[in-house]
């Protein structure tokens, strides 16, 4: 089953799993300047159908610069994942906010998904296998 | 540190498409200092491929390693028996690792990933700039260290030129006048009187017109 995968920061909603629904996978992070383009590319290499970061808004980071360095590494990861024919839409970045419905929001995110699939000329890879010495 | 950047990623597709066991060989340090060939960059260019290939339903085993330095013959070695069992390597090194990777697997075709650029610094968090031209004849101490050679547009060694307007070349507004720079820095130290000497014409044969050079020290024999 494809899943869309979460990288979420634990100042935005906790750090208890929010999404109990089958098809996410979340993986909570301390902050998310943590994430860096290959936690994006290997969702697509496993053949998931796509991935939304959840950042802090700018004035709100506890690192001062984390949410920052999120948008530039899924800009560049974007332009990486457009070099091999997969939407750059099929990343997302959600801005959180005080009464941010992220339920809703990744609702949003599976419909825009599913349009992408069924009008759009890519689709998702197969799993491939991955080995490294 | 040497500077380079990737080659299009269609360019090296189309080049290792034809081999089903490639390994993509990175080099921990310089081109990994400049965002283009370190363990990284590696992991990134792996996964490329990879998604590349099963898009095209391509059946190609892609693996990875990053030796420590590129450029030496005993490092490369380290991970010698891992690429003789490949059928390509892609070397994401700079110019030099990528010939001793060729020197020492002969019979394996080895392309390169990234496009040697130059010998630069990492002059601002985003940007990579060049410094020297490795024209084998150093003037630095004439010029308050900034190299005319490599800084210059014109390699000027008695500047600067008639092209100079407010600090900044001719050739673009990007590109900050090296003889502007060397005559600020000269009147800062209060030397700007040393620039009245001229620097007489260098002797270009220990550049690369004369061909590839060759540096011998007896002392380094084991």
């Amino acid at each position: 089953m494809k899943h869309i995968i979460v990288y979420r920061c634990q100042q935005c909603g906790g750090r208890q799993k929010l999404f109990k629904e089958n098809w996410v996978r979340e993986f909570v992070l301390t902050c998310s300047g943590q994430l860096e383009p290959i936690h994006i590319l290997r969702a697509f290499e496993d053949g998931e159908f796509g991935v939304c970061v959840v950042h802090c808004e700018a004035n709100a980071c506890r690192t001062l610069t984390g949410c920052q360095s999120a948008i530039r590494q899924v800009k560049y990861a974007r332009q990486l994942l457009g070099e091999v024919s997969i939407h750059p839409e099929r990343v997302k970045t959600i801005c959180f906010q005080p009464g941010c419905d992220l339920h809703a929001e990744l609702n949003l995110f599976l419909e825009h998904l599913k349009h992408l699939d069924a009008h759009g000329s890519e689709s998702t890879p197969d799993v491939s296998e991955r080995k490294k010495t | 540190m040497i500077v380079a950047q990737r080659k299009p990623f269609e360019e090296i597709i189309a080049k290792i498409e034809p081999y089903q066991k490639v390994i993509v060989a990175g080099c921990e340090t310089c081109v990994a200092e400049c965002h283009a060939g370190g363990k990284k960059e590696v992991e990134i260019m792996a996964s490329q491929l990879r998604i590349a290939f099963s898009r095209k339903m391509a059946p190609i085993e892609i693996t990875e390693c990053c030796i420590e330095r590129q450029c030496e013959p005993e490092m490369i070695e380290k991970c010698a028996e891992h690429v003789m069992a490949q059928e390509a390597v892609l070397s994401i090194a700079c110019g030099i690792g990528v010939q001793q990777m060729a020197e020492r697997f002969p019979n394996i075709p080895i392309f390169p990933g990234l496009n040697t650029t130059f010998m630069g610094t990492h002059a601002k968090p985003t940007q990579w700039e060049e410094r020297c031209a490795g024209c084998g004849n150093c003037v630095l101490d004439l010029t308050a260290g900034i190299c005319p050679i490599a800084r210059c547009s014109k390699s000027l060694l008695n500047g600067p030129c008639g092209g100079t307007d407010d600090g900044k070349c001719e050739v673009s507004d990007d590109i900050p006048c090296a003889w502007a720079e060397i005559i600020e820095r000269m009147t800062k130290r209060g030397k700007r009187d040393q620039l009245r000497q001229i620097i007489p014409c260098k002797e270009w044969n220990t550049a690369r017109d004369g061909g590839t050079r060759r540096l011998i020290h007896e002392e380094a024999a084991p």
